[in-house]
Order: C-alpha cells, then sequence, then structure tokens
C-alpha cells in the first residue's frame, strides 16, 4: 500500500493556515533562515542539485530557470522580479487551491528563497479571480510575513529587502500561460507575447523575472534546509521528488494527494483512491487537463514521471488525473475539451481562432455518426491539430493535438 | 461608495488595473463595470476609454452591463459535464426562466458559464457570488436557489 510523502502538502489540512505562529512551529521558515546565511549562488546550486522541476506542467528545471534570471543583465538600475503563477484553471486541477487555503506562508517563504537567490526587488502572486479564500489566505500571509520581518526591508536583519504583492486574475484560462500571465499581470488584455525572449531576461515590465507555479515554490523551503542531494532522495532519477495529483471522477475517492514522483496510476487509483466506483471497470484517465493526454488500462502499471509518460505518449501535467469508467463517453470528452479550447482562443492569432473552432465544428459533424467515420475524422483533425501547434503564437493553440493525439494512439476505434 | 473613491484606495498605476475593476464591480449595486466607471478609471490611470474598456470586455469576470444580485456561475469544465452539468443548466434554465448569459427580470440572478472552479473531486460545482457549492444534484440547487429567494423577498418586504 502506497503512502503519501508530503512536502508541499506537509502543513496543509493540519495548521491553522492564518497564524503565522502555527507555521512557524511547525518548522516554517527553516529553509528561508538558512537561506539568508548563503551565498545566493549556493542556493542555486542546491534548487540544481535537487533536479526539481516545473511543477505547473512544463516541467523545466527549475535550477536552469533559476540561474538564467539570476545571471540575466539587470536594465540600468531596473529591478528584478519573482512572479507566482497562480492562476490555477487547467480543468481536473485544484492542487495550487490547496497550497494556498491550507498553508500559504509555504508558498510565499518560497517565494522570498527565490527571490534572494535572484537578488529580486519586488514580486507578484498573481491568482484566479475565481479563487476567494486562496487570494485571503495569500494576502493574509503577506501581511504576517510583513509584521514579523519576512518581507519588506532588512529582512531579519540580512540587509536583504523584498516586496510582495497580490494581483488577480479575472476569469481568463489563457493567462495561466506564464507570458499572457505577464501581460495581464501589467494590467493588459490576456494576449500572448512572442517566445523568446523568455521572461528571464524579459518578464513583467520587461526586467528579468523567475516565474514558477505555486507548488514549485513550495519545494524551495526543504530543499535549502535539506539541501538537494538530500531532497533528489525520493522520486525519480528525472523527475525528483513528489508531486501532488489531483483526482477526481469514478474513483471511490478523489481528492488530492501527494505521492513520489514514480507512482503508478494504478497505485493512485486502486489504493490512494479506493479503486473503481459505481461497479464499472476502468476505461480511460485524461492525464494533466484539457491541455492532457487519455490514456488506458496498458498505462496502469508505468511510473508517473515527465519522461516515463512522454515515453508513452502521455504527459504529467499540473497532475490532474480525471477517470473515466466503462460507462462514459468518450467522444463526449473530447467534445468538451474541444469546446473548452474553441472558448478560450484569445483571438489574438489566427491557426488558434479559426483552428479550434474548426476542430470543434469537425467534431460535431460525426456525432452519431459510426465508429470508423469518427476515427477518419479523428485523424484528419489531428493533421489540423499539428497544423495549429506548429503556427500558434502561444501554447494554447498546440493544446488540442495533445489530447487528439493520445485518443487517436489509445482509443482510435473506441469513439 | 462612489467609483472615485474606491479608486483612491490605490495608487494610480496601470499594473493595478484587474485589481480596481474587481473592486469597482464589487462596489455596484449591478455587480458591473458601467461605462462612467470605465472613463473614471481611464482619467485616473491617465490612459484612453477604449484601453479600459478593452481589458473590461476581455476578463470574462467582468461586464458593463448591469447584473443581478446574486451571480450563479455554473462550472462547464469537462469533468463537471462528464458528472452532469449540463442537467442542471438545463434545470436553472427552466427554474429561472433564463438562459445562460441572461438576468432575471427582477435582478435577482444571473446565470453564467464558469470553467473549471477547481473543485473537481466533488462536481459538479458551481460557485454564486463568492460562495462555492459542490456536489450538486438537481434537489440541492433548488434549495440553494429557494433559500436565496426567500432571503431577497424578506429583504425586500
Amino acid at each position: 500500500m502506497i503512502e503519501q510523502t508530503k512536502i508541499a502538502l506537509r502543513n496543509a489540512g493540519s495548521i491553522d493556515p492564518r497564524s503565522i505562529d502555527a507555521y512557524q512551529a511547525a518548522g516554517g521558515f527553516q529553509g528561508l533562515k538558512k537561506a539568508l546565511t548563503m551565498d545566493p549562488e549556493e542556493i542555486v546550486q542546491e534548487l540544481e542539485q535537487s533536479g526539481l522541476r516545473g511543477r505547473g506542467g512544463g516541467g523545466f528545471p527549475t535550477g536552469l530557470k533559476v540561474k538564467f534570471t539570476r545571471q540575466a543583465e539587470r536594465h540600468g538600475k531596473g529591478n528584478k522580479y519573482v512572479v507566482c503563477n497562480a492562476d490555477e484553471g487547467e480543468p481536473g486541477t485544484f492542487k495550487d487551491r490547496v497550497i494556498m487555503e491550507g498553508d500559504p506562508h509555504l508558498m510565499v517563504e518560497g517565494m522570498i528563497i527565490g527571490a534572494f537567490a535572484i537578488q529580486a526587488e519586488k514580486g507578484y502572486v498573481y491568482i484566479r479571480g475565481e479563487y476567494v479564500e486562496s487570494i485571503a489566505r495569500v494576502e493574509q500571509a503577506i501581511k504576517n510575513c510583513y509584521e514579523r520581518g519576512y518581507l519588506g526591508s532588512n529582512i531579519l536583519d540580512s540587509g536583504y529587502s523584498f516586496d510582495l504583492e497580490v494581483r488577480l486574475g479575472a476569469g481568463s484560462y489563457l493567462c495561466g500561460e506564464e507570458l499572457t500571465l505577464l501581460e495581464s499581470l501589467e494590467g493588459k488584455r490576456g494576449y500572448p507575447r512572442i517566445k523568446p525572449p523568455f521572461p528571464a531576461n524579459q518578464g513583467v515590465f520587461n526586467a528579468p523575472t523567475l516565474i514558477n507555479n505555486v507548488e514549485t515554490f513550495a519545494h524551495m523551503p526543504v530543499i535549502v534546509a535539506e539541501g538537494g542531494e538530500q531532497y533528489k532522495k525520493r522520486g525519480t532519477e528525472k523527475s525528483p521528488g513528489t508531486k501532488i495529483f489531483t483526482l477526481s471522477g469514478d474513483v471511490k475517492q478523489p481528492g488530492y494527494y501527494e505521492v513520489v514522483m514514480g507512482t503508478t496510476l494504478g497505485q493512485l487509483i486502486y489504493e490512494l483512491g479506493g479503486g473503481m466506483k459505481n461497479g464499472h471497470g476502468f476505461k480511460a484517465a485524461l492525464l494533466g487537463g484539457a491541455a492532457g493526454t487519455f490514456v488506458d488500462e496498458s498505462v496502469m502499471d508505468t511510473p508517473m514521471g515527465f519522461d516515463t509518460l512522454r515515453e508513452k505518449g502521455a504527459t504529467l501535467g499540473s497532475g490532474a488525473v480525471m477517470v473515466m469508467d466503462a460507462s462514459r463517453s468518450l467522444y463526449e470528452m473530447m467534445h468538451s475539451i474541444l469546446d473548452f479550447f474553441a472558448h478560450e482562443s484569445c483571438g489574438k492569432c489566427v491557426p488558434c481562432r479559426v483552428g479550434t473552432r474548426m476542430l470543434l465544428m469537425m467534431w460535431e459533424g460525426v456525432k452519431g455518426g459510426s465508429a470508423g467515420e469518427k476515427a477518419r475524422t479523428l485523424e484528419q483533425m489531428q493533421e489540423e491539430a499539428e497544423y495549429m501547434q506548429e503556427n500558434s503564437l502561444c501554447p494554447l493553440g498546440g493544446s488540442p493535438i495533445i489530447s487528439i493525439k493520445s485518443a487517436v494512439h489509445y482509443f482510435r476505434d473506441e469513439f | 461608495m462612489s467609483t472615485r473613491e474606491v479608486l483612491e484606495h490605490y495608487p494610480p498605476e496601470r499594473d493595478r488595473l484587474l485589481v480596481m475593476l474587481h473592486a469597482i464591480q464589487r462596489n455596484n449595486a449591478g455587480n458591473n463595470i458601467a461605462p462612467a466607471d470605465i472613463r473614471q478609471v481611464a482619467e485616473y490611470l491617465n490612459t484612453t476609454t477604449a484601453s479600459v474598456y478593452g481589458v473590461v470586455r476581455y476578463y470574462s469576470m467582468f461586464r458593463v452591463e448591469p447584473r443581478g444580485q446574486y451571480i450563479i456561475r455554473l462550472c462547464k469544465s469537462p469533468l463537471c459535464r462528464m458528472v452532469g452539468a449540463f442537467n442542471l443548466l438545463a434545470y436553472i434554465e427552466q427554474k429561472l426562466s433564463i438562459r445562460m448569459g441572461e438576468t432575471t427580470s427582477d435582478m435577482v440572478f444571473t446565470l453564467e458559464p464558469s470553467e473549471c472552479l477547481g473543485y473537481c473531486d466533488r462536481a459538479p460545482v458551481m460557485m454564486i457570488n463568492e460562495r462555492i457549492f459542490v456536489d450538486l444534484d438537481e434537489k440541492k440547487v433548488e434549495q440553494i436557489i429557494d433559500d436565496l429567494l426567500s432571503q431577497e423577498t424578506t429583504k425586500r418586504e
């Protein structure tokens, strides 16, 4: 029986999230206190050593990101920034909400450590507007940190100063994409930017910016406190550490579970999730949300990590696991996904604006059709979606191909 | 509070625009950001009305047209749909005699779609103003709406 291994969720649910005393009593700020005595360069090394990869879905090595931002030249006497991407909106994902509601000081501590590593002056937490409770908790945590000298000028007498504020989203999925988030953070429409330049060189207000997901920041205090080498002992070689999986759909105990990387889908569904409910067998899981992949039974025993899943044509993504039993319609699920992308496309670039709408129409056109017709349409859609991926400005236009390709691979004849 | 007073809680900086718009919308009885508000925001930030209007119209949580006292945001993302969100939608539409996106004639309810609200383990889900309601079925939705209706009637009497 697999057990949970809690790093990002180590206090969530067991301490009063509003109380900084409770957080301190649970061992909070040990990482930050240690960090402030270190050379920032050493922190970067520890993060690199840890092998931590971005928990928002991208899986980019966090240490490298921090290193690039640290090395980036300031524009004149301008600031460097740290931004926390708390615009959680990938369908099926709610891990960041659980961290922010249950242990907001942990995320804030991680941000201050990240900021110190790159010597940033200013930071923002960009939280989606619908997350009312998260917003309140994070604002409270920031206020607490100012009162206790963990934020503001001369933090804990270290000579280092850092300010942190909350900014809000207002109902745009696309703003979870990092460059679009930065546009929104500047008070503009959520339109994507062309990449490169990357945020490490030109982020918010065109200044060097370290932008990470909530869960990624929540790992930093532990990595600094115990050292990258120790952290790395958990998980798999290429995907070290733990990951929160948010399990939903046809399982007996849906919810959030933090486990070591390399845990299998089978362990998640049958051990932690209590198995399938309603008496139907397992049919499919959608891993990583709408911008994720359909998988079948054959992936049940694959250790889940960024690379191991990729080898199977699947994605880890944000850690969303939506489980469908034999009674569910894959056609309908695919329809919801295509509907979602057509709705959330911002319209700035043509391949995505037209393409998402076209894919939806193609799929609606075969509703009630034979399995063969659907399979042929799905293959045509795959071609269109590939074209979109190649020609769209941002990852949204490149998202439909992910689920379509996996559907062709695993369920071609089952729609 | 006037819109101007709301604005003056913030330094006139463009990156605070979304925070300001949320505050103005909460402050307005119609749960909206009216053209007059947009002009004041533009003036406060020393920018054009078009620029602020463009932002208001881009984000789905903001609305120029007045809305009801209670904004029902029904999650229609893939998982909620799988477990019956569209049946609930049909039920609410019928109960309130409005369609998705509309407001009841007494200005009590507005029904809006929402993307994933992040409670997928308790789907289907909806949000009414700032409260989340989970594990919904028709009976539960009926109860929630009736409770709000009776509160509203008491208030108006």
